[in-house]
């Protein structure tokens, strides 16, 4: 039970019963979000996750040789087939507008799961505000990918991990709930490897609490054997580290982030207040705190993919810093305590969390009910939505479909996801699946779609006759230029070119 | 914590003096190492050529015949560097030009130890000094910014002074009046001096009287003075804004930080060293509050570390005395008084391995110590033959060095990329990638001939499309003229 200035009176508890004007204005947001999110499809991976769903739908298999692509010489891993093959089923019943409105919904839950998260931790006004930089941190990746649902299912484990480490009792729910993000993207591995951070802080810092971290150490196994036990098998925990490899060399997303992206910005905006409250309230925060700040701030920095992932840790820390550094003596959100520097204990602040939940739980099922109302309100936007699709040559469409099975094209990289599914029977020299490739040929590839020396020798190796790229590339300009191919057709600022017959 | 009471707690132990004599000498004979290695610079070679031409008494602000595509006059900003460097390397060769690298490496190691020993013994100082040198590493090439750094820690040394006993630092004027002359990261000596004298001020913990606010407000106003009192005038307070305005087009050091290198790491890694350890009790077991200066230090050093790639020295410089007081913090030993004998001691090890490098610098390590752009003699050759005033489409890279060794040559674009217009600048970039209209580019200059990488799409565009052959090859460029 909380102590001293830990205990919040039953009458101030009584007098802040009801919804405060900041949880109104969350409700209102929340329940607006996914109507406001809605959109055409304007990410270009989608139409892969369709195909790839499809094919598994339909009892296809991966391996050698590729089903799809002649060059691809390793065996394609579908990690993200639970989100694939549900969104091929409905697409089917439903069409691209179960896509637009997956992406809404998404973003909604998302929104609903920090906030909850936030209410947990701080007063409603700061769970609204530090939730609201959050999702604007994390916005440049809620695209119509699985990395969406594997987003809401981290801050789930993420949640789990953090009142683990305030209380050192295992959360046994994490280990069906890895094996549900492992099979939905690779960002699972975030979550378990921010897990260990928690379990080795506390390892460290000891607590004479030896046999809990023990069972916190036997948790992550757990949790590791179940993301070994989905269909894709105990291969899929080396996965991260071939996509990675791959990707860090040639993919835009896993390239380093700039500080200048406001996104960036916004998350070391929340670290550096949650360590400037710590060290003004002179609170000495615990090994696994500042080892999950050191994370968030490594995600942030290293990589333009994990920039949210590093929002989703740095919103518990920036809340519960600013809690014990302008402590309330009225209760807030969903914890209901007045953290104060002198009384900081962490087990203090799990009890009184516990002790004071009813006071902000009506608003929790208010924001539950509220996102449910924005998913449904989201429904027939995204039917209009779906009418349209953004960034994709829709008009040179009757041209590739009228081009012989099997022929080869050459095209960027991220459009070809869409030319997969749109033209099924073309086959593409590299496509967007790059971890199945050698690392050899992506090198060739980007190095002929730059047009430089050797790239005439790329197209004569790959038997490319057609090529799907942007009007100003160098490619198209060599193809045109000193290959003669034929312009067959533009549209949205693509050209499609064939070889001389 | 008052200075009383921490006098009080203090241990009477320091560190041993052997193994913080051993870390002080090993930073030092690292940075001279680091001077003395050979480095691949492309900007070495127009910054000869203006001290080339300043020496032939040609104007500060003067249109460069050879940037017969410039829109602007040249504005020698960097001139007094620029002259030394001329005037050294037309004595001593490339081993003068490694040697004054390595003397302003060595001084910046040094001033930042001596930064540290304002709040820290000799071991934390020369690990703080390490790191930095490390961090710096990307930017340590024989560039007028290599001064920046060095007088950027020197005046950073005045600031802090002054937060310690409130008297201005009048010797700041005439550095700020140097280092004017020098390069255009003057502005940041300014910013920081602004930032930790003025919140001191605000925090009012130890209230700053009127008078010495008057004093030090007035220093500052003169430092700023004595920078637009230079040859150049008033004029050269915009210039920094004006070099920026092209650079953050083409130059990939103007650029955010990547977090994909060794310096990049080492800089960040201070940052974090100051996170972790403010939040750490010290070994007196106590989590000390912090001075408003230290707070917003840090946030300079974050700022410059993580801004912009060029700046990560200056970050790193910025960040290394609040390393080396953190890493004492943690130390149960007390801190070494910095006596007249360590002073001593340190100024004869720089003078000795200065005396050292200057002889190494006589010697193969210093002639072969310009590695970019490498072999081309026989490109160098091929050049020569060219009529006068030829335009030759360049690499960007290589422009600097064509300037220098061909000045009767027009190239396209150069280094100093703020002397073309932004939109002509583009348009040469796109060319240099052989995107749609590059022959039109191609026309529009008349280029006669062509120095570009081996491996690049102009290059390949250039011989297949156009049929050019090739005059002369190095390892990484090729020249290629017209089929006559």
């Amino acid at each position: 039970m909380p102590r001293g200035p830990l205990a919040v009176s039953a009458r101030a508890r009584a007098r802040h019963r009801g919804i405060p004007p900041a949880g109104w204005l969350a409700l209102v947001g929340l329940a607006a979000l996914p109507a406001l999110a809605a959109r055409p499809v304007s990410d270009l991976s989608p139409w892969l996750h369709l195909r790839v769903g499809a094919f598994l739908n339909a009892g296809g298999r991966f391996g050698q040789p590729d089903p799809w692509a002649p060059f691809a010489v390793h065996s394609y891993v579908p990690t993200q087939w639970l989100p694939s093959m549900a969104t091929a089923w409905l697409y089917e019943h439903v069409g691209l507008a179960v896509v637009v409105w997956e992406r809404a919904a998404g973003i909604g839950v998302l929104a609903l799961a920090l906030f909850v998260w936030g209410l947990s931790i701080a007063r409603t006004w700061l769970a609204l505000v530090a939730c609201s930089v959050a999702m604007l941190a994390a916005w440049g990746g809620l695209s119509e990918r699985p990395q969406l649902a594997g987003f809401i299912l981290l801050v789930a484990m993420l949640v789990a991990w953090w009142r683990t480490g305030q209380d050192l009792r295992p959360r046994w729910h994490l280990v069906p709930l890895t094996w549900l993000a492992a099979s939905t993207h690779g960002v699972w591995a975030i979550g378990l490897a921010l897990g260990g951070v928690v379990v080795l802080g506390l390892a460290l810092e000891r607590r004479g609490a030896e046999r809990k971290i023990a069972v916190l150490a036997g948790l992550l196994v757990a949790c590791t054997a179940a993301a070994a036990l989905t269909p894709i098998g105990p291969r899929l925990l080396l996965t991260p580290f071939s996509v990675g490899s791959q990707g860090r060399q040639f993919v835009a997303e896993w390239l380093p982030s700039s500080v200048r992206s406001p996104a960036v910005i916004a998350v070391l905006g929340l670290l550096a207040l949650a360590w400037w409250c710590w060290i003004g309230a002179r609170y000495r925060p615990e090994l696994w705190r500042l080892g999950l700040w050191l994370a968030a701030f490594a995600l942030t920095m290293s990589m333009q993919r994990t920039v949210p992932v590093g929002a989703f840790v740095a919103l518990p820390l920036a809340l519960d810093a600013l809690e014990r550094r302008f402590p309330s003596t009225t209760p807030p959100g969903l914890a209901g305590v007045a953290h104060t520097a002198d009384a900081a204990d962490a087990a203090d602040v799990a009890d009184a969390a516990g002790s004071a939940r009813p006071a902000g739980r009506p608003l929790a099922v208010a924001a539950l009910l509220a996102t449910v109302v924005g998913t449904l309100v989201a429904l027939p936007v995204s039917a209009t939505m779906s009418r349209s699709v953004g960034d994709v040559p829709e008009g040179l469409l009757p041209a590739l479909h009228s081009l012989p099975a099997g022929s080869r094209v050459i095209s960027q990289a991220d459009l070809t996801g869409w030319l997969l599914w749109e033209a099924p029977a073309l086959a593409p020299v590299e496509d967007i699946r790059i971890e199945s490739y050698s690392a050899e040929h992506v090198r060739r590839y980007i190095a002929a779609m730059a047009a430089e020396p050797g790239w005439a020798g790329f197209i004569a190796d790959t038997g490319a006759t057609e090529a799907l790229l942007p009007s100003r590339s160098p490619l198209a300009a060599a193809l045109s230029e000193q290959a003669k191919w034929r312009v067959v057709g533009t549209d949205r600022g693509l050209v499609l070119l064939e070889a001389p017959r | 914590m008052t200075a009383t009471t921490e006098a009080a707690t203090a241990p009477s132990r320091t560190t041993p003096a052997f193994l913080s004599g051993t870390a002080v000498a090993i930073v030092l004979a690292l940075s001279t190492f680091k001077g003395l290695t050979p480095f691949t610079e492309p900007d070495l070679w127009w910054h000869l050529r203006t001290g080339d031409r300043l020496r032939d008494g040609v104007g500060l602000v003067a249109p460069d015949p050879s940037a017969g595509l410039a829109a602007h006059d040249y504005v020698a900003t960097q001139w007094l560097p620029e002259v030394t460097a001329s005037w050294a390397y037309s004595w001593g060769g490339a081993g003068a030009i490694l040697w004054l690298r390595c003397a302003a490496i060595v001084m910046l190691v040094t001033a930042v130890y001596l930064l540290g020993r304002r709040y820290a013994g000799r071991l934390p100082s020369a690990v703080a000094a390490g790191l930095t040198l490390i961090a710096a590493g990307g930017g340590l090439n024989p560039r007028p910014q290599l001064i920046s750094f060095v007088l950027f820690a020197a005046v950073l040394h005045g600031w802090l002074a002054m937060l310690k006993d409130r008297r201005p630092r009048w010797w700041l004027i005439p550095v700020f009046w140097g280092w004017a002359m020098c390069h255009g990261l003057w502005m940041f000596g300014l910013v920081v001096g602004a930032a930790v004298i003025g919140v001191d001020m605000l925090e009012r913990r130890e209230r700053w009287t009127r008078a010495e606010v008057r004093r030090a407000g007035a220093l500052w106003l003169l430092c700023a003075f004595a920078v637009a009192a230079t040859p150049l005038g008033p004029r050269l307070l915009a210039a920094p804004f004006d070099v920026a305005h092209n650079a953050l087009t083409v130059a990939d050091e103007w650029r955010p930080t990547p977090m994909n290198n060794v310096f990049s790491w080492a800089a960040v890694l201070e940052v974090l060293l100051c996170v972790w350890l403010w939040s750490r009790p010290s070994a007196r077991g106590r989590v000390r509050t912090r001075h408003w200066w230290e707070l917003v230090l840090l946030a300079f050093a974050t700022f410059c570390i993580l801004w912009m790639w060029r700046l990560v020295p200056l970050g790193a410089v910025a960040a290394a005395p609040l390393v080396a007081a953190a890493i004492q913090d943690r130390l149960t030993g007390r801190r070494e008084p910095f006596s007249r004998h360590e002073r001593s001691r340190l100024a004869l090890a720089v003078a000795a391995l200065l005396a050292v490098a200057a002889v190494l610098c006589t010697t193969g390590v210093g002639a072969q110590s310009a590695r970019y752009p490498g072999d081309v003699r026989a490109i160098d050759s091929a050049l020569g033959q060219l009529p006068r005033g030829s335009v030759v489409l360049d690499d960007f890279g290589i422009s600097g060095w064509l300037l220098w060794r061909h000045p009767e040559l027009v190239p396209a674009a150069d280094l100093r990329g703020e002397i073309y217009d932004r939109s002509y600048l583009e348009d040469y970039e796109h060319a240099l990638a052989a995107e749609p209209g590059w022959q039109d580019y191609l026309r529009q200059i008349d280029a006669r001939a062509a120095l570009v990488a081996s491996d690049s799409a102009i290059a390949a565009a250039l011989t297949d499309r156009l049929g050019w052959t090739v005059r002369a090859r190095s390892s990484a460029f090729v020249l290629l003229t017209p089929r006559t």
